[in-house]
């Protein structure tokens, strides 16, 4: 039970591509900022699991990235993402499909080198709740 | 064998009782009949008093010194410790509150929370570059 629950908790996003990101398989943990939080400090948020990282990244771990993102977006239907790129920026907004009535978003961001990516979960898991979070 | 075991006094009581009881058959060897007589009267005095000893026994010995019991007890035990750490891994498995900046491992919840708060401000920020967001919330929502 003890080692079926660490799973549950260190593969929040299996099924992502993306997760190799998370685990840090792509970028040292030691150059980025990471923050995980489960449990009763988000339920004022409706949401049960956050989990983002901020990072500068090289051109390397930059193509490592966006490929693992062109995969996790592979064959979602169009109206499940979003994605925006322009020189300064590239974003990527991924809803994905909800388990029972917890709703799971990603969304990346890249500013030049600056990456932003925040994976959460909850019953009102969308981009209102990241305003509420930042107490705009 | 048993019988020489018994006169130097190193038979258990479950062995003199079994000891009697082939000395009460017929088939006592030949060497062995010398103590026929004095085996029976034995066991004859022997099966009063290991009469009275069960009894003793049965009446005697608490229920917490019984062995049924006490595995029962260690049962429970076990399950009372086992149910405890359960739950108690259950719940700090259900909370987590924790941030690694630059590879140091920091517990502070303000801290913690404030990250997460610049974090989704941040991104929550880039809503003003397009209109992805917008056009998301009104699928969703």
């Amino acid at each position: 039970m003890m080692l079926v629950s660490c799973q549950m908790v260190a593969l929040a996003q299996k099924g992502l591509h993306i997760e190799s990101l998370f685990a840090g398989k792509v970028v040292p943990q030691e150059r980025m900022v990471e923050t995980r939080v489960r449990g009763r400090s988000l339920s004022k948020y409706g949401l049960t699991y956050f989990h983002s990282l901020r990072f500068s990244m090289k051109d390397k771990e930059q193509k490592e990235i966006r490929r693992l993102l062109k995969q996790d977006l592979e064959g979602r239907p169009e109206q499940d993402y979003e994605t925006s790129s322009d020189y300064e920026n590239y974003k990527v907004f991924l809803q994905l499909p909800p388990q029972g009535t917890t709703k799971r978003m990603l969304c990346y961001r890249e500013h030049y080198e600056q990456v932003l990516v925040i994976y959460m979960e909850g019953p009102e898991a969308s981009f209102k709740t990241l305003e509420k979070m930042s107490n705009k | 064998m048993l019988t020489e075991r018994f006169f130097y006094g190193d038979t258990t009581i479950e062995e003199e009782r079994e000891l009697y009881r082939l000395y009460q058959g017929h088939d006592v060897p030949q060497d062995l009949q010398a103590y026929r007589e004095m085996m029976l009267d034995l066991a004859a005095i022997g099966a009063e008093e290991y009469s009275i000893m069960d009894k003793q026994e049965t009446i005697d010995i608490p229920i917490w010194r019984r062995p049924f019991f006490r595995w029962i007890a260690a049962a429970v035990v076990a399950l009372l410790v086992i149910g405890g750490a359960t739950t108690l891994f259950m719940h700090n498995s259900e909370e987590e509150c924790v941030a690694y900046i630059y590879g140091q491992k920091v517990t502070d919840h303000n801290v913690v929370m404030n990250e997460l708060s610049q974090t989704a401000m941040s991104m929550a920020n880039s809503r003003g570059d397009d209109d992805i967001a917008q056009q998301l919330d009104e699928m969703f929502n």
